[in-house]
């Protein structure tokens, strides 16, 4: 039994239901975030002490530009000499600001945000290129801060995934004329 | 359960492109495997496409591709080797099986509206279509065995391994080489159609499934035996889940990758000889009374009579 025979039309799913649901999938799949999950991304502080804490700090995208970016944060605790373990369900706070001066950003840093819920993670928005501090602290030690700064790009052009798309497109149909032309010639 | 097992059973990471692709091929099986189904004018073979077996299996396969790629398994793979290579063997060792066990190609094909369907057949599964030379030649079984072999072994170098998961792109694209060519692979074994090359008796096919067996095995027995730790990316974690040492998820991934990869080739080995015997047993007995009328069993005479020496 061929899978390409028929002149029986379907009844139930045809060509229009078939478009309206890749337009549906598509339209999902685009919405899609930049891939932010899992603390990857540069890394601004290691292991850097915090009061009782341990600090890792890493920051997306790389390098940082101006839109949005994505702050991953993982607090760490040693308890009687053991390795250091997952600190969890602390608040954990995040204050961003231009080095040279300007308007402040106070932004909770939180486990909702992260897809793996043992760090704490943001997205929030950079609107100017030059050098950013971020300085972190935690609730029940507001006294002690982690600080560092990254410099921030302009922003990229939001054409370039779909040119460099397109352009790819166009090459895999020029590169299929050609070979069909090739095949085609005596 | 603790805070820390809630919090890793709570790390799903839902990427709509990931599982969008995912609904769309289940969808459409679907929708193939119930016209096969409901078609009233099909023979033996369709009702044979269209067991419920197949639909369970196919299924089966793209919750495990789902679950390697969105599920705590992917969040914590950054975290723990273990957890990376039992991902990386539900992308190359499960799923990949338990698709291609259900001959998916008609099927899904079945699952378009006509047009789409003779579009497709047109360019490139069909004798003259024009894609199907490159095709044909891309995916040789020589191609197959050796793209698995190469990535497998060439993600597994330290460099690119740490390059991986400091960078998320660099994550999915080694993830996309491990799957393209463990489906090529698995396809050739399956046997399962686009019939594009020569098709394969069972016997080369088991020759074909255990040539396949050391790029697994042996890279295993190596990240398995080593004494010191390999990938340094797992040191600089802040923290590691269940207190597991770096060197002893090391040696537990190894052993993953050695024990339980190379089972599902022995396991593919054991179905390919029982489909072998199964064929064998319903080819129709010979018939001795024809053979030996037709004087099959005499012995065969000299090419030249022979001379008696003087």
């Amino acid at each position: 039994m061929t899978p390409f025979p028929a002149q029986r039309r379907p009844t139930r799913f045809g060509r229009r239901e078939l478009l309206l649901l890749l337009a549906l999938i598509w339209s999902i799949a685009s919405g899609a975030r930049p891939a932010v999950a899992h603390g990857g991304g540069r890394p601004q502080l290691v292991n850097h002490p915090l009061g009782d804490y341990i600090l890792s700090v890493w920051t997306l995208p790389d390098p940082l530009r101006v839109g949005t970016a994505h702050v991953t944060v993982a607090l760490a605790q040693t308890t009687a000499g053991g390795p250091p373990q997952a600190a969890l369900n602390r608040e954990v706070w995040l204050t961003v600001q231009p080095a040279d001066g300007g308007p402040a950003q106070r932004l909770a840093v939180t486990h909702a945000n992260a897809a793996n819920k043992l760090y704490y993670e943001v997205d929030f928005e950079l609107p100017s290129v030059g050098e950013w501090q971020f300085v972190i602290e935690t609730a029940d030690q507001p006294a002690v801060t982690a600080a560092f700064s990254a410099p921030v790009a302009p922003a990229r052009s939001p054409y370039t995934t779909p040119l460099l798309g397109g352009l790819g497109a166009l090459a895999l149909v020029l590169g299929w004329a050609a070979l069909g032309r090739r095949r085609s010639s005596p | 359960m603790n805070e820390l097992t809630r919090a890793i059973w709570r790390s799903w990471d839902w990427r709509p492109e990931v599982l969008a692709p995912l609904l769309l091929l289940g969808v459409l099986f679907t929708i193939g495997w119930l016209r096969l189904r409901r078609a009233r004018c099909a023979g033996r073979a369709s009702v044979h496409l269209a067991a419920v077996w197949r639909l369970c299996s196919y299924w089966l396969g793209l919750l495990i591709l789902a679950l390697a790629l969105v599920s705590p398994i992917e969040t914590l793979s950054n975290q723990l080797f273990t957890m990376h290579m039992v991902q990386h063997l539900l992308l190359a060792m499960f799923a990949p099986p338990l698709i291609w066990a259900t001959d998916p190609m008609p099927i899904l094909m079945w699952g378009l509206p006509p047009t789409w369907r003779r579009a497709i057949g047109r360019l490139l599964f069909r004798k003259t279509a024009p894609a199907r030379p490159l095709l044909t030649k891309l995916t040789r079984p020589v191609v197959a065995w050796l793209a698995f072999f190469i990535f497998l072994w060439g993600w597994h170098d330290a460099n690119l391994y740490n390059l991986a998961l400091r960078v998320e792109w660099v994550h999915d694209l080694e993830h996309l080489t491990f799957f393209v060519p463990a489906m090529l692979l698995w396809w050739h074994l399956s046997g399962a159609g686009p019939r594009l090359h020569r098709r394969r008796s069972y016997l080369t096919r088991v020759g074909f499934t255990l040539a396949s067996v050391p790029a697994n095995m042996f890279l295993g027995i190596a990240i398995a035996l080593s004494d010191t730790v390999i990938y340094t990316y797992y040191e600089t974690v802040p923290f590691r889940p269940w207190n597991i040492s770096v060197l002893d998820d090391q040696r537990l991934g190894g052993a993953i990758m050695w024990v339980p990869g190379s089972m599902m080739y022995v396991l593919a080995v054991i179905v390919l000889v029982g489909l072998y015997l199964n064929a064998e047993e319903r080819k129709p007995p010979l018939d001795i009374g024809r053979l030996r009328r037709e004087g099959k069993f005499d012995a065969p005479l000299p090419a030249r009579p022979v001379r008696k020496t003087p």
